[in-house]
Order: C-alpha cells, then sequence, then structure tokens
C-alpha cells in the first residue's frame, strides 16, 4: 500500500502570498492515500530536504510529493534526497504550484482551490510511479572520426591525448582537408601549411590513432557504446606497406592529363600521384579512370620504375568492419562551383576564379610556384576585383545563407594580391562585411586603410570579357549612389561553402539529421551545438555549417571532450525513462518502427511471431511510438499511461 | 441571469519546449485563468488522442496540445507526427458531436511565456462563446 | 543552354499565326516575306490576317495607356488568330512579351477576362485562351535540325555577332527559353547553317531603342548608349549583326546611319534579322529578303557571301 509523504513549500512569499498553504495541507491530509502533509518554508534549502530525509526514515513513507516550483527546477534536488535514504529517486513527484499557480493567479482563493488540485493531482500519480533503475549498458572506448580536416585532425588528437583509441577515416589519399589547400590564413596571415603539417604529422604517429586514407564509411549499425561500422578503402593500385614515397613514379607517368583536384583544377598531374608534397602519408594513388595499364593493359612503366615494387595494378576495394564506442562527423565543405552565375561568365572565362584557386595561384606549392599569374595568358593583373558573396546570401541563384568565411578570407586575399603586385589595385565588392571574430574588424580595416583596397558595396551585376583580354565588371556603389564599371585582369569570385557531395548519403548511413542545405542539424542550436540527435555521434567542423579555422578547431575540441566524457565512465549510464515492448501484447505490426526517430526499434523473434523490441541504448524516450503502438503493448516509463491517465481523471 | 461558468482546459505540454513555456508564463507573472490544468508529456508525439476524448469524458471543456515549433523537436519529428494525430482527432471529434474548436493545438516554445497565457485567455473566451452550440451541432448532424 | 522543360512544352504546327510587327511591316517589309518563304520551305504554312493591328505593347511600354486599356486590343488580336485556332508566331521581341504576358495575365484571372469578354462581345469576338504564344526564335530552334539539312547556300566564312535583346532575355520568364545571362541558342543556329560567331562583351548589353521611341525620344541618352555597344562590336569586326527583334534592328541600323552623319565615327555593320538570314541560307530569292529596306547597305555582304560561294564552287568544281 502506498503511503505518500506530503510537502507543501512557501517558498518565502512567491506561494504563500496567494496560496492559503495551511489549507492545502489541511484538504490534503483527507485524502486516503496521504500518510502525513508538512508545510515548510523553503522545501529546496538543506533544513527542508533534511525534512524529507528524517520522515522517510521515521514516517516509513514510500511515495513522495512536493508541492513547490517546477519541477525542471528541483525535481533533481529532491531525488537526490530520496536516493539518500535508500528509496527509489523515480518515486517523487512534484506539483508546481508557484509557475502554474500562485504566480500566474490573481485571485486568493481561486490560487488556494488550484494548488489543492495540483497537489491531489500528484499524489494520485506518485501512487503509480514505479521504482526505476538507471540503465547500464557496456562501450567500446575506441572513437571513430570521419574526415581528416583540421577539425576532425584535432577531435582524433584530443581524444588519443586522453588516452583512448582513434580511427581516422579520410576519403582523400592524405589528410589536411580545405586548410592544407590554403597558402595564409587570416587574421595573422601566417601560412597555412606551416601551422598544419606539425598536426598532420602528429596524428600520423601518435601511437592512439589509425589513419585509414582512401576510405569511405558504408554502413553504421549500433547504437551509442555500441557501434558497428563498415570502412571501404578503395582500390588505389599502390601498397602503402611497400610504398617509400619517392615519388619516381610520378615523374615517369607519360599520362599528364588529369585535372589535379589539390589545386583546384588549374594545372593537369600524372595519372599516379601523391596528392601534395606535404601529404600524410606520402603515398601516390592510380586514378583509374586515366591510367594506360588500368584502361587498355599498355603502359606499366610506374610498376617497372618502381623500386619497391609497390604497384599493385590487380587491386580490389576492401571492406571491413571495426567496432567504436563514439563517432565524429568531420566531413568539412566544398567551394561552390560557380557555373550558375553565367552573369559571371559561368566557368567561362579563363580569368574569373574562385576563391579557392586564388589560393592555389599564389601558394608556394600551387600551380605557378606561388607567383600571381592570370591563368589564361600567364601575365601579372595589375587590376583585380574581388567579389563577395557569389552563391550566398542569393536564394534566386544558390543558397539564402551566409558563408561567413568569404568576407575574411577576401580581405586576406587583397592583402596577399598587395604583397605580390604592390603596384595593383584590387577592389572589393560586397554587400556587408561580417567580420565578428577576436581582431577580424581590425584585419578588414588594415586592408582597406593601410593595404588601400578598394571596397565598393554592391552586387556585381555581370562580368563581359573586352576585346583586349581584361574583363570588364559592371557593379555598383550604393553609398555614393551610382553604377561603376571596373576593367579588370582578373577576377576573383567569394564563391558559397556547401556541404560535400555526399553529405547527404552520410547523413542517412550515420541516422543523423539534415538541413535543406545539406548541412548536418545538430541537437539544439544554442545547448547542444556538438551532438546530434543520435546519442554518441558528434559533429566537428564545416560539415555542421559554414565555419573559418579558428571555430573548427573549437568545435574538434569539443567534441573530443564530448567523446572523452562518455568513455570516461565504465559503463554508459542513460535515463531509466524509455520505452519497452510487451512481446505478450505485441502483434509485430512495426508500425512503432516507423515513427522512431532513433531507428531504436528492430523486429524480434518471440515463440512463433515476431515482435517489435526497443533497443534500450538507442531509446531516447519521446514516446510516439506508444501513442503509434494501436494494442497498447508499449509503455514509456516515467510516463506509462497509467500516470498520465491518472492526472487527467483526477481533475476536480 | 444566468452565471457564467469557467471552462476547464486541459493543457498537455511537452516537456522540453511548452512545460517550458508555460513556466516561463509563470516566471514572468502573466496571469492567466485559473482553470487550466497541464499534464507534462515527454514530446508531444506522446499524445494519444484517446487522452483528449478521455479528458473530454472526464468533463474538461476544452483539450489545448502544445508542442516545439515545426523543425525545433527535442526528439525531431515528434511534434509532426502529433499534428497528424491531432488532425485525425479534430475529425473524430465532429464526429462524435464535440466542436471541433474545443481542441486546440498550438506550438509554444520555451521562451514563449507571453504566448502560453495569451494561448489560454483566448482559449477560455473561445470556449465561453462555444458553449451551448454543441447540441445544435449534434441534432444537425442526426438530421443529415 | 536552353531550358527543356520550356523546349519540350513548343509545339510546332502546319499551319501557324504570323503576326506581323509593326516596325517590320512598315520599316522592313523583308522581314514578313522572308518568315513567309522559308517557313513555307521546312513546310510550314504561315497565315496573315489583315484584321490584326498593333500588339499595344507600345501604348504600355511608354506609359501613354492604362494596361487595363490596352488589354481588350490584345485579346481582340489573340482571338483573331484563335478563330482560326491556330497558335501564335511573333518576329518582335515587344509583340512577344507583351501578347504572352497579358495573355497569362488574363487566363490566371478570371474576372479581368470576363470584363475583357464583354468589351469584346459588342465587336462579336470571345477571347477563350486556347492558343500559345511562341517567339520566332523558339520555333526556329525546334527546326534546327530541320533547317541544317535544308540549307542551300551555307554560311561558310561568314562572322556573325549576335543581339538577343531585352525583352526577349529578360521577358516573360515562364516561357523564357534560353539563360537570360548567357544565351547560346542563336549561335548555336548560325553555327549549324555553317556561319562562325563573332563574340563581343557587350552582346547583352540593350540596343538603346527604348529611350528612342517616339513618345520618349531621348536620343541624347540613347546615342552614346549605342555607340558604346558599336563600338564593342566594330572591334569584333562581323560581316552582320543577327537581331531577332524588329526594334533593334532598327536601332541598330538606323543609329549607324545617325552617328555616322554626326561624324562620330565610321559604323557601317549590316544589321540582319534571323529570319533574313534563315531565308538567305534555305535559298529564298534576296529580293524577297527586303535588304534594300535597311540603312546599311548590304552590298559589301553579299559581294561577300557570294564569293564565298564561288570559292566552295570552284573547289567542289
Amino acid at each position: 500500500m502506498a503511503k505518500v509523504g506530503v510537502f507543501v513549500c512557501h517558498c518565502g512569499v512567491n506561494i504563500a502570498a496567494k496560496v492559503d498553504v495551511k489549507r492545502v495541507v489541511d484538504a490534503l491530509k483527507e485524502m486516503p492515500e496521504v500518510g502525513f502533509a508538512h508545510e515548510y518554508k523553503f522545501m529546496c534549502s538543506s533544513p527542508g530536504q533534511e525534512l524529507i530525509r528524517k520522515e522517510i526514515k521515521e514516517s516509513k513513507i514510500n511515495r513522495v510529493v512536493v508541492a513547490a516550483c517546477s519541477p525542471r527546477m528541483h525535481l533533481p534536488t529532491f531525488q537526490k534526497a530520496l536516493a539518500s535514504q535508500g528509496l527509489n529517486p523515480y518515486l517523487v513527484s512534484m506539483a508546481n504550484i508557484r509557475e502554474q499557480c500562485s504566480w500566474v493567479t490573481d485571485d486568493p482563493e481561486m490560487a488556494t482551490q488550484k494548488a489543492i488540485d495540483l497537489v491531489a493531482r500528484q499524489i494520485k500519480r506518485v501512487v503509480h510511479q514505479d521504482p526505476l533503475e538507471d540503465i547500464s549498458v557496456p562501450m567500446t572506448k575506441t572513437a571513430l572520426v570521419i574526415g581528416g580536416g583540421i577539425a576532425g585532425i584535432q577531435a582524433a588528437l584530443d581524444i588519443a591525448d586522453g588516452n583512448r583509441k582513434v580511427i581516422l577515416v579520410e576519403k582523400s589519399p592524405s589528410i589536411g582537408g580545405r586548410m592544407a589547400q590554403l597558402d595564409e590564413t587570416f587574421p595573422t596571415l601566417d601560412c597555412s601549411q606551416c601551422i598544419l603539417t606539425p598536426k598532420m604529422v602528429e596524428a600520423a604517429q601518435h601511437p592512439n590513432i589509425e589513419i585509414r586514407v582512401n576510405s569511405e564509411v558504408k554502413k553504421v549499425d549500433g547504437y551509442v557504446g555500441n557501434f558497428e561500422v563498415t570502412v571501404e578503402k578503395k582500390a588505389t593500385y599502390v601498397d602503402a606497406q611497400k610504398c617509400i614515397g619517392c615519388g619516381i613514379c610520378q615523374e615517369k607517368c607519360p599520362v599528364k592529363t588529369v585535372p589535379d583536384e589539390f589545386n583546384a583544377d588549374l594545372n593537369l598531374r600524372a595519372a599516379i600521384a601523391i596528392p601534395f608534397p606535404q601529404a600524410v602519408p606520402a603515398i601516390p594513388i592510380i586514378e583509374p579512370d586515366y591510367c594506360k595499364k588500368l584502361i587498355e593493359n599498355k603502359c606499366g612503366v610506374c610498376a617497372k620504375i618502381c623500386p619497391a615494387e609497390a604497384i599493385n595494378y590487380d587491386d580490389v576495394p576492401m571492406q571491413e568492419t571495426v567496432n567504436v564506442g563514439a563517432i565524429v562527423v568531420a566531413t568539412g565543405y566544398r567551394e561552390m562551383d560557380p557555373a550558375v552565375y553565367t552573369e559571371y561568365g559561368g566557368r567561362k572565362y579563363p580569368d574569373v576564379i574562385t576563391g579557392l584557386q586564388f589560393e592555389r595561384l599564389v601558394s608556394s606549392t600551387g600551380p605557378t610556384g606561388g607567383e600571381l599569374k592570370r591563368p589564361s595568358d600567364g601575365e601579372i593583373p595589375k587590376t583585380v576585383v574581388f567579389v563577395q558573396c557569389v552563391g550566398s546570401r542569393d536564394e534566386s541563384k544558390a543558397h539564402a545563407y551566409c558563408s561567413g568565411i568569404c568576407c575574411m578570407y577576401t580581405a586576406k586575399h587583397t592583402m596577399i594580391y598587395k604583397h605580390h603586385v604592390p603596384d595593383g589595385q584590387a577592389y572589393v565588392s560586397y554587400i556587408d562585411i561580417r567580420a565578428p571574430g577576436k581582431t577580424y574588424e581590425e584585419f578588414v580595416r588594415r586592408a582597406i586603410e593601410d593595404e588601400g583596397v578598394r571596397y565598393l558595396r554592391g552586387r556585381v551585376a555581370k562580368i563581359r570579357r573586352l576585346q583586349n583580354g581584361q574583363y570588364r565588371v559592371y557593379t555598383e556603389d550604393t553609398l555614393v549612389g551610382r553604377a561603376v564599371h571596373i576593367d579588370a585582369d582578373m577576377v576573383v569570385l567569394a564563391s558559397a561553402v556547401e556541404p560535400q557531395e555526399d553529405a547527404v548519403g552520410l547523413a542517412q548511413i550515420l541516422g543523423i539529421a539534415y538541413d535543406s542545405d545539406g548541412f548536418y542539424t545538430e541537437a539544439h542550436p544554442k545547448l547542444k551545438p556538438i551532438e546530434t540527435a543520435s546519442a554518441g555521434i558528434f559533429l566537428a567542423g564545416a560539415c555542421q555549417g559554414p565555419k573559418d579555422i579558428p571555430a573548427s578547431v573549437q568545435q574538434g575540441s569539443a567534441a573530443a571532450s564530448k567523446v572523452l566524457s562518455i568513455f570516461a565512465r565504465d559503463n554508459l549510464v542513460k535515463s531509466p525513462q524509455i520505452a519497452t515492448v510487451d512481446p505478450t501484447a505485441c502483434t509485430g505490426c512495426l508500425t512503432c518502427s516507423y515513427v522512431c526517430h532513433y531507428s531504436a526499434i528492430e523486429e524480434k523473434e518471440f515463440g512463433q511471431r515476431q515482435v517489435a523490441e526497443i533497443i534500450p541504448g538507442k531509446c531516447q524516450g519521446c514516446g510516439a511510438c506508444v501513442a503509434t503502438c494501436k494494442g497498447k503493448a508499449i509503455t514509456l516509463a516515467g510516463f506509462s499511461d497509467d500516470e498520465i491517465y491518472e492526472e487527467i481523471v483526477s481533475c476536480k | 441571469m444566468q452565471v457564467e461558468k469557467e471552462p476547464k482546459i486541459l493543457a498537455i505540454l511537452c516537456k522540453w519546449c511548452s512545460y517550458a513555456g508555460a513556466d516561463l508564463a509563470g516566471t514572468s507573472r502573466f496571469i492567466y485563468p485559473a482553470n487550466v490544468r497541464i499534464v507534462q508529456v515527454p514530446c508531444s508525439g506522446r499524445v494519444d488522442p484517446i487522452m483528449i476524448f478521455k479528458a473530454f469524458v472526464e468533463g474538461y471543456d476544452g483539450v489545448m496540445v502544445s508542442g516545439c515549433h515545426p523543425g525545433d523537436c527535442h526528439y525531431g519529428t515528434g511534434n509532426y507526427h502529433a499534428r497528424r494525430r491531432i488532425a485525425v482527432a479534430r475529425r473524430l471529434l465532429e464526429f462524435v458531436g464535440v466542436h471541433p474548436d474545443r481542441m486546440h493545438f498550438t506550438w509554444i516554445s520555451a521562451a514563449e511565456g507571453k504566448k502560453f497565457a495569451d494561448v489560454c485567455s483566448r482559449f477560455t473566451d473561445e470556449l465561453k462563446a462555444l458553449s451551448g452550440t454543441e447540441k445544435t451541432l449534434a441534432r444537425k448532424e442526426l438530421a443529415t | 543552354m536552353p531550358r527543356q522543360e520550356v523546349l519540350e512544352k513548343t509545339k510546332i504546327s502546319d499551319r501557324m499565326f504570323l503576326f506581323q510587327p509593326c516596325v517590320g511591316s512598315n520599316k522592313y517589309p523583308g522581314l514578313i516575306t522572308a518568315s513567309i518563304e522559308f517557313f513555307r520551305k521546312l513546310g510550314i504554312e504561315l497565315v496573315t490576317s489583315d484584321d490584326q493591328t498593333c500588339c499595344g505593347g507600345f501604348l504600355t511600354f511608354t506609359n501613354v495607356a492604362q494596361p487595363t486599356s490596352t488589354m481588350p486590343a490584345v485579346a481582340r488580336n489573340l482571338a483573331v488568330a484563335e478563330e482560326m485556332g491556330l497558335d501564335i508566331l511573333t518576329l518582335c521581341n515587344g509583340c512577344h512579351t507583351f501578347l504572352t504576358e497579358f495573355s497569362h495575365f488574363m487566363n490566371d484571372r478570371p474576372p479581368v477576362k470576363n470584363v475583357v469578354n464583354v468589351i469584346l462581345s459588342m465587336i462579336g469576338r470571345e477571347y477563350k485562351g486556347s492558343q500559345d504564344i511562341y517567339h520566332s526564335l523558339e520555333i526556329i530552334y525546334k527546326l534546327k535540325e530541320r533547317i541544317r539539312e535544308k540549307v542551300t547556300r551555307p554560311l561558310n566564312g561568314m562572322k556573325f555577332a549576335t543581339h538577343y535583346g531585352c525583352h526577349y532575355l529578360n521577358g516573360f520568364k515562364k516561357t523564357a527559353l534560353d539563360d537570360p545571362h548567357m544565351p547560346t541558342i542563336m549561335e548555336e543556329l548560325i553555327e549549324a547553317m555553317g556561319g562562325e560567331i563573332a563574340e563581343y562583351g557587350e552582346n547583352r548589353t540593350c540596343c538603346g531603342t527604348g529611350l528612342t521611341q517616339i513618345i520618349i525620344n531621348k536620343e541624347d541618352l540613347s546615342l552614346p548608349h549605342t555607340k558604346m555597344k558599336l563600338d564593342d562590336l566594330n572591334a569584333a569586326e562581323p560581316d552582320a549583326v543577327v537581331v531577332v527583334c524588329p526594334y533593334c534592328l532598327a536601332q541598330i541600323d538606323r543609329m549607324q546611319q545617325k552617328l555616322n552623319y554626326r561624324g562620330s565615327g565610321k559604323y557601317r555593320v549590316p544589321v540582319i534579322h534571323l529570319v533574313q538570314l534563315i531565308g538567305l541560307a534555305l535559298g529564298v530569292d534576296t529580293v524577297k529578303l527586303g535588304f534594300d529596306a535597311h540603312a546599311i547597305s548590304f552590298r559589301h555582304f553579299l559581294k561577300k557571301f557570294d564569293s564565298m560561294h564561288a570559292k566552295a564552287e570552284v573547289h567542289s568544281g
């Protein structure tokens, strides 16, 4: 028989000024379930909690109702008080007579009536509450990081430094990501490679990190603590164990027609190549679509000259399943193809290039060896127009969102340009300058004031090639209110940040949400920016939304700390307020599995038939399946039908 | 003169957004009618239409269900399930002769304390205006 | 790149109603005779009607009349073709934009259509809104392969610059066939007939006629604008510039003469409407193409054209 102890709080005058607490206590004492009812000035204070502890010990009550503020505020406080006396913490319920009663009701009489009703309902409810035990799930303390850009590298290093194993999966032949392609970084103009390469090497040499390049995640099963991930390594035709990275194959390969992806397709490279000089690992791969040996079984030069006999033309893709406990998704972004902007030439004009191509043009490892020459004729451009917001903030052509990094990298580009061509003139066409980071605004001012870059506020209408090889950029200066045109030698389009091409496909493999643009959605935009809606999967870097390097590194570290905090426990502890299926009542229709957002419901055999089963590790306790179940075979602990209907029924 | 009865309202609120919104209404001291009773559910997707019918059977004059705004659901899609179920429940209510406007479905975020208080006040007024119309509705249904 | 979905919707019928442009009829009659002639060669009969009046766009573009007062006139013209059960083919960007835009406006708004029909009933007509309205460029583009087969005098060795015109490029969005910022269909047609393309930067720039029209007549604004376009055009050295609108034709053609008179340079690029060019390639009698009506002489152009063919004959003979 349930014996409920009731404690009514005054909350100073917050409750007592409107609600006649004495009357409430007297009214409740009449209820058969109630063992006793007390009032106290501040239930949440130490003496208040002591009162509960004392009564549990002395009066042998087995259920508690505290009538005070919102359970969102103090339910954990009172649960701890119960637990300290050996009573199950899920046997307490709170009546919210402050936020829902004393603070929102004018008339003291009505407030008192309502308070009695609210507490009485919780007394009826608490009788139906069952003791619950926290769920303990064992886990594999290895993390998987998808994407070897700066965010992924940072996450991997932090987890590895926390003495946990990390598997770093990278799609391309080398880690480093977009940052490896950059020349200098804002707002300090330090060389991107110089700060990135040590981190790449550190990751490669870390005993806790296993780097898997040329690999992609194909399948993810399981749940937090126990993921089973299928990783596919594509055929590279070079044995990584034997290769010594001398690069002689790259020199001798007769096929030099492969667009160099690392140089943003500005030049052509060999069919077998190390992606870039600082690549980690520095092992070449063969492009099967270009290699003569693989297409028509001719040539074979690389195999002949390789001193380590590392070339293997019979290589095939290989799949392997790994067990991990947590996943960090850091797949990064790609630069939008500005081809849809036909008014800007739509990639037809050779000297209208993108921001990333400009980075490669000025980089010492780029196609021109660091000399700024325009692609069409190799001349040094004396006038360059930088166009911002190409594809960003333009819903009609591309994306409604702001790409965030372009204002800053354009300012950086203008400075690099001025350092390469001191007598040249740079123009920037912008809508607004968005530079909210630390020392970012100062950086832009430096470009404008010290370097003499001319910023014109307005959108570029069109770009046309003139007969003399220049490009006429038609734009406006809205601050002066005039249409202007500039004859430029080169135009750089700050093309939008876009999710990776296969972002949605990977999201579907992982079972995480993505927005209409294809960026991955965090669990809460403010309070859970790292987590996804799926437990144990975290986001880092630009796959979640456009980000610069500092923000990506921050998010990488944040994701690592989330992973480490999961791994810090022996077992995974979950809230016991989850759904369970009564297999004897389940008809096996599995309608519940269609509404489950977490794919937590699976089919299992029970007796001679199939029934639904909820995986405790995956269930988050939303209850969508409970409302869906026609046979009422599913119960949600803590919010069972008994508890909710009791609240509805016991209305006066 | 007939004394106007205060209509009783059951508000089924999700734990993450709407319940927090109701808390904010309290913290901000927005006064709303005292006849509102709140039941907390983890998510509006937990709301079974039978809860709504049960409430009418038990003598409530109106039932309000509120979840997070579309796209903001803590559980991703629970509020969409709720929206569909309630659209069906509404037609069923009409069928059994309860005016469908006695059931109100809304989105209230954790920041919308004012909205919660406003919705409660407005819903109370609407229910007062509705009192006595059901019988006619039921008779009309029978006639056709 | 042409939009496939628009291209698929374009219907070719054996008989079509040729909507005569006023600038075409009174300044460049060659456009009408050329189209009738070469469409016949392609197996399409073009029908004209003396009942048809000006499209009325002129009055609206220049803010002389309310759109509501020109709408019955538009509906009447459309009804003339509709009574014959024919789709409309226009030769002018203005006619095309104006007819499509107003027909969509009326078809989407039944109350407006009803009012228009009340007015039309006074003269015993009714506008139903059943026919399609096409620009000649769209029909011609759809017939590209048929034209390629029928070419008797290919344009080999000749260089052409193109000019699409604002009301075609930035006209009615629902029916626009090509990308307004990078149109290619006229180039494809010229290449299909063996011609070469002279690229120039001001390709998409307005010809300037909007400011020259009788009522506005701001020649001081339009002349420098047209001059800018012509200067860039001259630098590309085309044998002729191809247009698809009689207004653009008139502006680029006659303003060259005007600029020459004022001593602002030497301009003599012949301006040719696409239908005249196709007529030429398909072997329509040169007299019927009406080059004599053009202000800039076609003598050099035709001489070069003939000499190219003479050369070709020598080679083949």
